[in-house]
């Protein structure tokens, strides 16, 4: 035996009786797959966020660019598969006096049990320009083939406008559609805030909810806009009834609707002040993930940060769980049936393996899919099935 | 060839003399699952860390005992890397302040009684899967949530940075005696303001150094 081969045993055996501190950081080895059968690819050209509903059985695909206008809405058959129909193009509408700016769609949800699509949009406004009549929520029934208006609200000076990123979502009991992008001056000094909408049995927001006073009513306490960075912070998990947890500016932020005493309690995680901070829950663990990146841009070198932590009830509890994962700017998507998050990165998508208690384990695979940067991708539990837009039929 | 057999024994001796001698070994917050900061003023919170404008944030550990507000820190170290029959020699329990208020704080560190975990705030010492009360809130039951005798007092000083706590009795009542390893409750003794190093903010500043040797 050489003297290096004996060295080199000795280390490893002074590493193993050595009890230091355990690795934090979840390091990942790769796992060969050959077919991933559960992901189905949906064409649809510059997307950038997807919903899907399992009651409805629709998938809706926002877009960027020259499309930035419009939705694609699919339709499922009854195992989850698309129908092959052709998809309803819906062009969101251009009304009031901001008809002649161009808007586009910045987040979508699907009522939990109704056939109900809500849209937020935004527009692109000159400087100068009064946003006040703008409305950012739009409520389209679908129907037959057809995307009917139904409801259009949210409008007013406590909107912030010409933002690249704002999600929505409804809790479990449809009582409460949560959106972005509220701002308010105090002291000539701008802040930043979240709200909600409280929903009607109909799935539509209520009259007296639906003003912009009211939004604030609720959140008003959210006056601190190291919270609520637009452009940065990366949806809403509503987790339990009165309790929401969302994507804060250095880890997830829980929301108590009820108690003021203990309204926002922010889980900071070092390393801070990320960008594209991102948010999901496990759908049956009491679970969310979040990540966070150095920079914006898709082709960013620098890994991003993935965190695993628990809550009871929506309150964040016991210590968090790390890994990091190259590439993909996308949201995170849970598949608690396949014991997996998923992320869109550049022609494939990764997924990193999780036990049953929702805990990281050190594996990751990865699809390829398209040729081009994946950031609209959903998976339904109902169906098992992951659907990820891709830009060709390839 | 000289060179090397010299080298060889050389690790050889200190290998062999840290496996027979025992051994000194630190765990830090990073180890640790079970960890929580309880306030009085925040019920349901595992994290009420630091009390801002807009609520709580990690960022910093504040302990507080004031009339309005009570806060506890919460930490269970791991200690199933010890080997079987071993006689803990020392044990340390380190924390790093970054700042106290117009007086200076005593910190009271007490062994934790009853078993907590997820979801654990001020009324519960778990939640999840189901929820389970401290005898009294906050974990203030003597006796009963938390150790009738106190395990120690840190007195803050004039200069902030590392202070450090006698902890070998109660290591050694877990590890040897059986008792649960539900860990220790710190919090202030005397009325004020004291901030530590977050451990989801600045990990590693909460440790735990134990020295064992075989019995």
């Amino acid at each position: 035996m050489s003297f290096q081969k004996v060295l080199a045993i000795i280390v490893v055996s002074l590493r193993l009786v050595t009890l230091g501190n355990a690795e934090r950081h979840l390091r990942l080895e790769e796992v060969q797959e050959d077919s991933y059968p559960f992901i189905t690819e949906i064409l649809a050209p510059d997307a950038v966020e997807m919903a899907v509903s399992e009651a409805a059985r629709l998938v809706a695909v926002t877009h960027k660019g020259k499309n930035a206008g419009q939705i694609s809405i699919f339709s499922l058959d009854k195992t989850g598969g698309l129908t092959g129909t052709e998809p309803i193009s819906l062009v969101l509408p251009k009304r009031g006096e901001l008809a002649k700016h161009a808007n586009y769609a910045l987040g979508v949800t699907f009522h939990p049990s109704l056939p109900l699509l809500y849209v937020w949009q935004d527009v692109t406004l000159p400087g100068d320009a009064d946003a006040g009549t703008f409305e950012h929520l739009l409520i389209f029934r679908i129907a037959d083939g057809k995307a009917e208006l139904v409801q259009a609200c949210g409008k007013g000076s406590d909107y912030s406008v010409g933002h690249k990123v704002g999600y929505i979502a409804v809790d479990r009991k449809a009582t409460r559609l949560f959106f972005p992008n509220l701002q308010r001056k105090s002291n000539d000094k701008q802040l930043n805030g979240i709200g909600y909408f409280k929903l009607g049995w109909d799935g539509l927001v209520l009259a007296v909810a639906g003003t912009a006073a009211d939004d604030f009513v609720a959140q008003r306490e959210t006056e601190y806009p190291v919270f609520i960075a637009p452009d940065k912070t990366g949806g809403f998990v509503p987790v339990a009834d009165d309790v929401i947890i969302f994507a804060g500016a250095a880890g997830p932020v829980s929301w108590d609707l009820v108690e003021a005493r203990q309204r926002f309690a922010m889980y900071s995680i070092y390393p801070v002040a990320r960008k594209n901070r991102r948010i999901a829950a496990h759908p049956t663990l009491p679970v969310v993930y979040m990540s966070f990146t150095l920079c914006e841009e898709a082709n960013c070198v620098h890994p991003i940060y993935v965190i695993r932590l628990k809550h009871a009830e929506g309150f964040l509890t016991s210590n968090f769980q790390f890994t990091s994962v190259y590439g993909p700017l996308a949201p995170p998507v849970v598949l608690g049936r396949r014991q997996m998050v998923a992320y869109g990165g550049k022609g494939q998508v990764h997924f990193i393996s999780i036990d049953k208690k929702g805990d990281f384990l050190p594996e990751i695979r990865r699809a390829k899919v398209g040729k081009t940067e994946i950031t609209a991708l959903s998976y339904s539990e109902e169906f098992d099935k992951l659907y990820v837009a891709v830009e060709k039929d390839e | 060839m000289k060179q090397h057999r010299l080298i060889l024994i050389l690790v050889f001796t200190l290998l062999a003399s840290s496996v027979l001698s025992g051994r000194t070994f630190e765990l830090t917050d990073e180890n640790c699952v079970r960890i929580a900061v309880i306030a009085s003023d925040a019920p349901r919170l595992s994290w009420a860390g630091l009390h801002g404008r807009s609520g709580y944030t990690t960022n910093v550990l504040a302990l507080y005992n004031t009339d309005s507000r009570k806060t506890a820190f919460l930490i269970a170290f791991p200690l199933d890397h010890i080997p079987d029959d071993k006689r803990i020699t020392s044990a340390t329990l380190s924390m790093y302040c970054v700042l106290w208020g117009q007086d200076k704080p005593r910190v009271e560190v007490r062994r934790i009684i009853g078993d907590w975990g997820d979801g654990v705030c001020h009324l519960y010492r778990r939640t999840h899967p189901e929820k389970v009360k401290w005898t009294k809130p906050g974990a203030t039951g003597i006796g009963t949530d938390r150790a009738r005798r106190a395990t120690g007092l840190v007195q803050l000083s004039e200069e902030l940075g590392e202070f450090s706590l006698n902890v070998t009795e109660d290591v050694e009542l877990w590890y040897w005696r059986g008792v649960p390893n539900n860990g220790w409750i710190v919090t202030l003794e005397t009325k004020g303001e004291a901030r530590f190093y977050s451990p989801t903010h600045e990990p590693g500043t909460w440790k735990l150094d134990v020295t064992y040797e075989p019995r």
